[in-house]
């Protein structure tokens, strides 16, 4: 084909608004913009760099039992210790050290149960809205039938009949948690789907896989990110009610939950046990609350103006 | 080829260069209406179009929301498959070729769309939005592919320099420039535009027409353009057929159908623009349509434009009219068309 | 022109919006009268300001946009100072408006009938009855034949003409002074819109409303209105009658608009188009705001804003009009 360059009368002159040219300084500044973006992303940072250095940084062994320091108080308290910050628990194990080398099994529960459940609910909502049909069908009744069984039920059952453990409670989590996302998923593709971009592409000869991929996903994939970082938390939450419940991680790994439920016979003696993890997940799960609506903001580019 | 058909005769004699033809295309949507509910309803988007095209025209399709001007695109677009009917292009019919073949085809159809805001993908930069069909055919590679989006880019008058930004940093217009780069791409022969102004600034608008038409000359495009409007489509149409509830009620070049009208509907819809003149203001006594468009589920019985028709009569309650040639090249489905003061006169018939 | 002619008057209007990227000066100083009985007509593309103006009027704009500057005199009041509450009395009640898009300015989970009497009740002293019979006698007026029957349906169950027609209804309950249509028909098909624009025009001629439509079609301006204010870039720049604006535009701006209008009456006609489009709002021109798409741009017009130049029946934004400057200064490439 042979293509003339235009006249130059034709030529489109125009003020267009300014290139933004790289998306990270859009970042950073939406980010100095909202304030509770910026608290988030710092709280997640120190969570997450406390859970990936919790050797080096817890400063005993946190397994270390000691007789002579059964119930030590916070160290601003009367009769607490400098080196034991946060105080000890019930069979002297120092607090602080404890909650740092929770951190990071709380982290990788959260973050892989989700990871499954994310990654299950992707592909089921995916091949759901853009196939349709009977396929459609068949994988949303399947998401009713998870919807109508509740939860922690169904948790407490699995968990009692494999027994419990890190691999069971992330599967256990990433099982109830995909449904989410199969019809978050589907329900933004089946919109997308109708956009005239899609069908611009069906038009321009493009494969289904291309459309899904490169069409589809990108657009999905904002929302879905949002939903993600909010779904950690929840799945935080749900480790520290099962180890809370006795059914999550075992002595002696250590988890949030774990050191919550260790000290509730000693609510009245030594409140602090179980008020300092209590403290960390509430600020870990706030801290990923605030980031995710900061990434809201920030992932579409249509929002910008 | 095989043309069994008298048209097809007809036009070789004339020695046209037929590059699309619509035989009787039908549409119905089936109306889902619960699993209790025995009756199926039908929609019936298309019932019955027929038209032919030839190469280096340009055929208007007008008529307004719910005619089903937009779903006959798509059946040509063979984004929608066809209740009845066939459709020749080039003549293969589409709807009997193999799905290599029909994609193969599909090359040589494009679409520029309404919107120029939902039509490119907002996460995908401009050069990846042109080079999509390129890449989708393996037509081009590497350098090759980036010269030849670069050229599509300045075909359609805007640069090189903006292909590396999002579609949301562009006006309507400029993105609408990049929905026709991209349907260039792939060197088609027939361009179907949705309304492709629709959503434009007037002054904006004509940049696009004017696009357009020197496209159209440079690579002899043959373009069907859709359009709700008469006045939409003036400027760039040959041709222009008037839809109504699914059907052709009237089909004749610009000229026939501006001047001399046949079907009162078309007389109603010239009669309704309003034009930007005010010493030509039509004030009161203007021709208005009187009501609205009736339900494509239930049309009304015989010519389903009688409701609204000023002329109607029993007959035009009872029976169908068909679509016939009254003068040439002009063709009209009303059993009492508008009569100019030569008094035209039946010639032949168009449907068989 | 006496003073107890004018129904509404707007002074040196600036309407701001403040953005993450800036000031969007979206209504940058905008003059006009509207006098009573009369159609004015604001013209102008999108990004224009037509539609804040007219949003401005009401007092409708919402964080993070202001009104600035300049007053909106309405009966001896200034809109723009007096408190909400006596805001709210003037809007639906005397000054009304009504939008593009019926289907979105309805609330879906109400009829229709109790929509219109709601604001009956609203605003006058009747009790519920009366207010329903009234509504139907709207509704008759507004030309739908089943009125009563219309009363009872939602607004999901009515064609796209039928909805603007209950929101024209809707518009004139309280029998207003100035009713603001914002491009009443355009989301319409041709034959509707017809309708529409014959409705209002009738209904104009029996409660003499004034009326401030806001469109950028040319055919509906010439159809429909007395005076026109064409618009671009957040200023007035051609102000006059309609019959001097069609037949001696002045503004190269209006001019193209005329010449980028489909002429339907007439059968040959080239469509000119004006190159580029509108300049960035939060970030206006030095000079003249049309410079980068005028075609008889000066050397002057880059630097320097031209004002308004005329006497009262026509007025024109550009320096073309001055004619030292012309004298003076080269045509610009």
């Amino acid at each position: 084909m042979q293509i003339n360059k235009i006249e130059v009368s034709e030529l489109v002159e125009d003020s267009l608004p300014e290139y933004k040219k790289n998306s990270v300084n859009r970042m950073l500044k939406l980010l100095i913009k909202s304030k509770t973006g910026l608290i988030g992303l710092v709280i997640v940072l120190i969570v997450t760099i406390i859970g990936i250095f919790a050797e080096q940084l817890a400063p005993f062994d946190p397994n270390a039992i000691n007789p002579m320091l059964i119930n030590k108080p916070p160290a601003w308290l009367e009769g607490g210790e400098f080196a034991h910050f946060l105080g000890t628990d019930n069979l002297g194990r120092d607090l602080l050290s404890r909650i740092i080398i929770g951190t990071k099994v709380s982290l990788i529960v959260g973050v892989c149960s989700i990871a499954i459940a994310g990654f299950i609910g992707m592909i089921i909502g995916l091949v759901s809205g853009f196939y349709g049909g009977f396929i459609d069908n068949f994988f949303m009744r399947l998401v009713d039938s998870f919807l109508a069984i509740p939860n922690i039920l169904f948790m407490l059952v699995v968990l009692g009949v494999f027994g419990p453990g890190l691999l069971t409670l992330i599967l256990v989590i990433g099982a109830t948690q995909w449904v989410t996302y199969a019809r978050l998923v589907r329900g933004e593709v089946l919109s997308i789907k109708e956009r005239d971009f899609v069908k611009a592409s069906r038009t321009l000869g493009t494969k289904d896989r291309t459309i899904v991929f490169k069409h589809i996903l990108p657009n999905v994939i904002s929302s879905f990110i949002v939903v993600s970082t909010l779904s950690i938390a929840t799945a935080i939450l749900l480790e520290a009610s099962l180890s809370y419940l006795g059914l999550g991680i075992q002595p002696p790994m250590i988890s949030w939950g774990g050191i919550l439920e260790g000290g509730r016979n000693f609510l009245a003696t030594a409140w602090w046990i179980s008020t300092f993890p209590g403290i960390a997940i509430t600020i870990t799960v706030l801290g990923i609350i605030f980031l995710g609506d900061w990434l809201r903001d920030v992932l579409d580019p249509r929002l910008t103006k | 080829m095989n043309m069994p058909s008298k048209e097809r005769k007809q036009s070789i004699e004339t020695e046209r260069d037929v590059l699309l033809e619509v035989t009787d295309l039908k549409k119905y949507f089936i109306l889902d209406s619960g699993w209790f509910n025995r009756k199926k309803e039908y929609l019936k988007a298309v019932d019955g179009v027929s038209f032919h095209l030839e190469k280096g025209e340009t055929l208007g399709i007008v008529g307004e929301s719910g005619c089903g001007k937009s779903t006959t695109g798509n059946l040509i677009m063979n984004i929608l498959e066809p209740t009845e009917g066939s459709i020749l292009f080039n003549g293969k019919n589409l709807s009997k070729i193999s799905k290599e073949e029909l994609r193969e085809e599909r090359q040589h159809i494009q679409m520029i769309f309404q919107d120029p805001y939902s039509s490119l993908n907002p996460r995908l930069k401009v050069f990846d939005i042109i080079a999509e069909p390129l890449i989708s055919h393996n037509l081009f590679k590497g350098e090759e592919l980036k010269e030849k989006v670069q050229e599509l880019i300045e075909t359609v008058g805007l640069r090189k320099d903006q292909l590396n930004r999002y579609p949301h940093e562009f006006s309507g217009g400029q993105r609408q420039r990049i929905g026709i780069a991209r349907a260039l791409a792939l060197n088609p022969k027939l361009i179907i535009c949705d309304e492709p102004v629709s959503a434009l600034d007037v002054s904006v608008q004509s940049q696009i027409l004017n696009l357009l038409a020197r496209l159209q000359k440079e690579y002899n495009l043959t373009y069907i353009f859709i359009a709700h409007g008469l006045p939409a489509v003036k400027h760039v149409s040959d041709r222009i057929a008037v839809m109504y509830l699914g059907k052709i009620v009237e089909i004749a070049t610009k000229e026939q159908i501006f001047s001399r009208p046949l079907h009162p509907y078309t007389e109603g819809l010239l009669a309704a623009i309003p034009i930007p003149d005010p010493t030509l203001r039509k004030r009161g006594n203007r021709n208005v349509l009187e009501g609205d468009l009736p339900s494509a589920v239930n049309p009304p019985s015989g010519c389903s434009f009688h409701t609204r028709c000023q002329y109607a009569t029993q007959l035009c309650k009872n029976e169908t009219p068909k679509l016939l040639e009254f003068e040439k090249g002009h063709s009209v489905s009303c059993h009492y068309p508008i009569v100019n003061s030569k008094g035209i006169l039946v010639k032949e018939s168009v449907v068989n | 022109m006496t003073m107890e002619n004018v129904a509404l008057e707007v002074k040196d209007l600036k309407t701001f919006f403040h953005t993450e990227d800036g000031v969007v000066k979206a209504v940058d100083g905008v003059s006009f009268n509207v006098n009573k009985g009369e159609t004015v007509a604001i013209v102008g593309e999108s990004g224009c300001g037509k539609s804040v103006t007219s949003f401005s009027i009401l007092r409708l704009i919402k964080a993070p946009g202001k009104i600035e500057e300049g007053s909106i005199i309405f009966e001896n009041k200034d809109l723009t100072k007096i408190k909400e509450s006596q805001m709210r009395d003037v809007r639906g009640n005397d000054i009304s408006m009504i939008f593009q898009e019926p289907l979105t300015s309805l609330n879906p989970v109400f009829k229709v009938g109790d929509q219109i009497a709601e604001t009956i009740l609203l605003h006058q002293d009747v009790d519920k009855k009366e207010a329903k019979k009234k509504s139907i006698e709207l509704l008759k007026k507004v030309g739908i034949g089943r009125a009563e029957q219309i009363f009872n349906s939602y607004p999901h169950s009515l064609s796209g003409g039928m909805r603007q027609r209950v929101m024209i209804a809707m518009a004139l309950s309280c029998n207003p002074k100035i009713l603001i249509a914002d491009e009443p028909t355009t989301a319409l098909d041709v034959s509707i819109q017809a309708q529409i624009l014959t409705l209002m025009l009738d209904l104009k001629k029996e409660f003499g409303t004034s009326i401030i439509l806001i469109t950028h079609d040319l055919g509906v301006v010439a159809e429909m209105a007395d005076k026109v204010i064409v618009m671009y870039a957040g200023q007035v720049v051609e102000e006059s009658d309609v019959f001097t604006l069609f037949k001696n535009p002045k503004h190269p701006y209006t001019k193209g608009l005329l010449e980028s209008t489909p002429k339907v009456h007439e059968l040959e006609d080239e469509l000119k188009s004006i190159p580029g489009s509108v300049p960035s709002a939060s970030n206006w021109p030095k000079g003249c705001r049309f410079y980068s798409r005028c075609s008889m741009r000066l050397n002057h017009c880059n630097d320097n804003a031209p004002e308004l130049l005329g006497d009262e029946n026509h007025i024109v934004r550009c320096w073309l009009q001055n004619e030292e400057v012309v004298k003076q200064s080269e045509y610009a490439k």
